[in-house]
């Protein structure tokens, strides 16, 4: 570990996409800090989720470097599975197994962290009443709404206390309650010093939630940073809107190509 | 364009989905039944049996005389006894064409007729299939075995409306008893019926009964309300009932849990250690017990193997016992390749060796007592054989199987961790992080 380090994660983006020879990423660099909300923000198909999948390791094609904590992970496609142990991914979508119970979800995601089963249970307890699941931790959540599917991704995430949290579109599909409670649920691990990176299409709310953006346009990075350097980039004044320096930002990435 | 419009009517859009629905089966076994598959074991199992089915006519096997005319009555009643009510609904119907009762009890009347017409033709072909039987054993004519089939369609057809209806308005574990307890009551009413009414009179009676109470359920379920998203699930589950077979190892059929919560709970540790691999094979376990078509895979096994091992002679016997073994131990072992490659078991971050180890503790806990069962019949095989110390063979067989059960695993283990390597070697995949250390661990 490089002495000093201020970074949770540093991640450069040779080249990455699903298929070798077919990049959608190229030429990316940001770091996330301990304790700090970073939001990834571009339109639809910029390449948001597909750095997520990148850092998790999900990705056919990746040239790059991760660095945790100031250690390099190695540079390949077989990203380091001590370095994906650290981090929770909260999907869009909820992903579900037909046959587990909700319970039977999180234990799974204990056991796949090695949490002991007595922390498991008070952890896991003291999650459900949270996100108000505990009379339904014996059924399939597969046959839950879809904002209560979101909710059993939210516990077993929480649960496996990572140092980093991927949130891919956390508004979508929880109910006004069940937003507050994923950011104070959120808050508390950021006290612990976990580090959040959140996709959204939100603007408004990442405008406020977010303490950096980085904003990703056509697979590249069009601007990052603090919402002051965003307004810079985009030549907008002070007190515009991140919406507009947004609408800004994608309109000139779209004159250009 | 007029084509097209006469095409969007209620009737022509059902028959047009009956074709895609059929088309979609077809592509499933197509990709089964390729000319392989048609040339060594379809054609020559068609030619053997139409074979042994005109042998059956020409040359009567003396167990003919043994079979009752029950027999005949529950096999039609099991074939009908196994439908659903199909309307072809589509989830899309839901934005427009089913606000309109004037698309809506067309489309569910023109599902209805098909439901109708196929329980025809399969009762007809299980009659056809008996035919040798019901014509040289109990002197059925033709009319006889046609008037029989019609019976047998009209009681297929109301039990499609009394499950629809069941399955309507009850749910989880109530539903299936719902169906089965009624499944079951129909069926021995069908056989007592049919057994008591000899003359033809009476068999008239019968058919008429049979199609009033069809036309009284039919009209009942056109006039019932609220049944679109049944309609739509009843419709998944019987495209998942064609391909589910063919689609087993590959996943690709999937099929949702009904109820809320699982009929099996489960909710006791099944392993004293709770280690994590231990936890880890236990879900596993708990998932296997839950899905219905498992358990009947594994009981099938059940049975196969010890008729396998118990009906030829003891020296064959003991020799299918093993390649029994071996055949579960493949299957046990692709079902949990499928599990691992479930998205929200393959998201998870796993440590190294953690599943590999798992599937270790979960395969033997579900085959031992399958090995040791098939070891149980071969020791009443040699009990009854040779009786006095023979029957020693009864508690000594399963133990030596559990012995020799957990051998052929390990067997299985290493020859799976051979093969895996020698796949990456292959395809110039560079060993993970967690074969790495397995092959420090090996060396």
């Amino acid at each position: 570990m490089q002495e000093g380090a201020d970074f949770r994660l540093r991640v450069r983006i040779d080249e990455a996409g699903y298929e070798p020879g077919k990049p959608i990423l190229r030429d990316l660099f940001f770091e996330v800090r301990p304790g700090e909300r970073l939001g990834l923000l571009g339109p639809n198909g910029a390449g948001k989720s597909t750095v997520m999948k990148g850092l998790l390791g999900q990705l056919g094609h990746w040239k790059g470097q991760i660095d945790w904590n100031g250690l390099t992970e190695r540079e390949s496609s077989d990203r380091s599975e001590d370095g994906i142990r650290r981090m929770a991914y909260i999907p869009e979508l909820p992903i579900l197994y037909e046959r587990f119970t909700l319970w039977e979800h999180l234990q799974l995601a204990a056991a796949a962290a090695g949490m002991p089963e007595d922390r498991f249970g008070e952890r896991a307890d003291r999650l459900l009443d949270r996100f108000r699941l505990r009379k339904a931790k014996h059924e399939y959540p597969v046959r839950f709404s879809k904002g209560m599917q979101q909710k059993v991704m939210l516990i077993a995430a929480f649960l496996l206390e990572p140092d980093l949290f991927l949130v891919d579109e956390p508004f979508i599909g929880l109910d006004p309650g069940a937003v507050m409670e994923l950011l104070a649920a959120l808050d508390e691990e950021r006290a612990r010093g976990a580090s959040v990176v959140l996709t959204t299409h939100v603007l408004d709310s990442a405008e406020r939630l977010c303490d950096r953006f980085v904003l990703i346009h056509e697979g590249g990075i069009a601007a990052s940073g603090t919402l002051a350097d965003i307004r810079r980039v985009a030549g907008c004044p002070d007190g515009t809107p991140l919406f507009e320096c947004f609408r800004v930002l994608t309109q000139e990435g779209a004159e250009r190509s | 364009m007029n084509g097209g419009r006469r095409h969007f009517r209620p009737v022509p859009l059902v028959l047009s989905r009956i074709v895609f629905f059929w088309g979609e089966v077809w592509k499933c076994w197509r990709l089964t039944l390729d000319w392989t598959v048609q040339v060594y074991i379809a054609i020559p199992a068609l030619f053997i049996g139409a074979n042994m089915y005109r042998d059956a006519w020409l040359h009567p096997p003396s167990w003919f005389a043994a079979v009752p005319q029950q027999t005949v009555f529950v096999l039609l009643a099991a074939a009908m006894l196994r439908a659903r009510a199909r309307t072809f609904a589509d989830y899309g119907d839901g934005l427009f064409l089913r606000r309109s009762a004037r698309w809506t009890r067309p489309m569910i009347a023109a599902g209805l007729a098909y439901t109708l017409l196929v329980r025809l033709l399969t009762a007809a072909a299980v009659v056809a299939l008996l035919a040798p039987l019901l014509d040289l054993r109990f002197g059925w004519d033709a009319a006889t075995g046609a008037a029989m089939a019609g019976a047998a369609a009209l009681l297929g057809y109301a039990w499609t409306l009394v499950r629809d209806g069941l399955e309507r308005r009850r749910s989880g574990w109530r539903r299936v008893a719902a169906v089965w307890v009624a499944r079951l009551m129909l069926m021995a009413a069908w056989v007592a019926g049919m057994t008591v009414i000899r003359s033809g009179a009476s068999f008239g009676l019968a058919l008429a009964a049979l199609i009033a109470a069809s036309c009284l359920l039919t009209w009942l379920r056109l006039r019932a309300k609220g049944t679109f998203l049944h309609e739509v699930a009843a419709e998944r589950e019987a495209y998942s009932a064609c391909v589910r077979f063919l689609l087993m190892e590959a996943g690709g059929a999937r099929s949702v849990p009904r109820g809320r919560k699982p009929l099996l709970s489960l909710r006791r540790n099944l392993f004293r250690r709770r280690g994590t691999r231990e936890r880890i094979a236990e879900l596993w376990i708990k998932a296997k017990l839950r899905d219905p078509e498992n358990v009947q895979a594994l009981l099938t096994f059940a049975a196969i193997g010890s008729a396998a091992v118990a009906l030829p002679p003891p020296g064959l016997g003991l020799a299918v016992w093993p390649v029994s073994g071996l055949f579960a131990l493949f299957w046990l072992h692709g079902q949990w390749k499928q599990w691992e490659g479930e998205r929200y078991v393959a998201m998870l971050p796993w440590p190294p060796l953690a599943l590999r180890e798992a599937e270790g503790i979960g395969r033997r806990a579900l085959f031992l007592p399958l090995f040791g069962l098939w070891g149980l019949a071969l020791g009443c095989k040699i009990g009854l054989l040779y009786g006095g110390a023979g029957w020693l063979a009864v508690p000594l067989a399963p133990a030596v199987g559990w012995a020799a059960g957990r051998y052929l695993d390990s067997v299985v283990s290493v020859y799976l961790q051979f093969r895996k390597r020698k796949r990456k070697a292959q395809t110039g995949e560079r060993p993970s992080g967690t074969e790495e250390e397995e092959a420090r661990e090996n060396a």
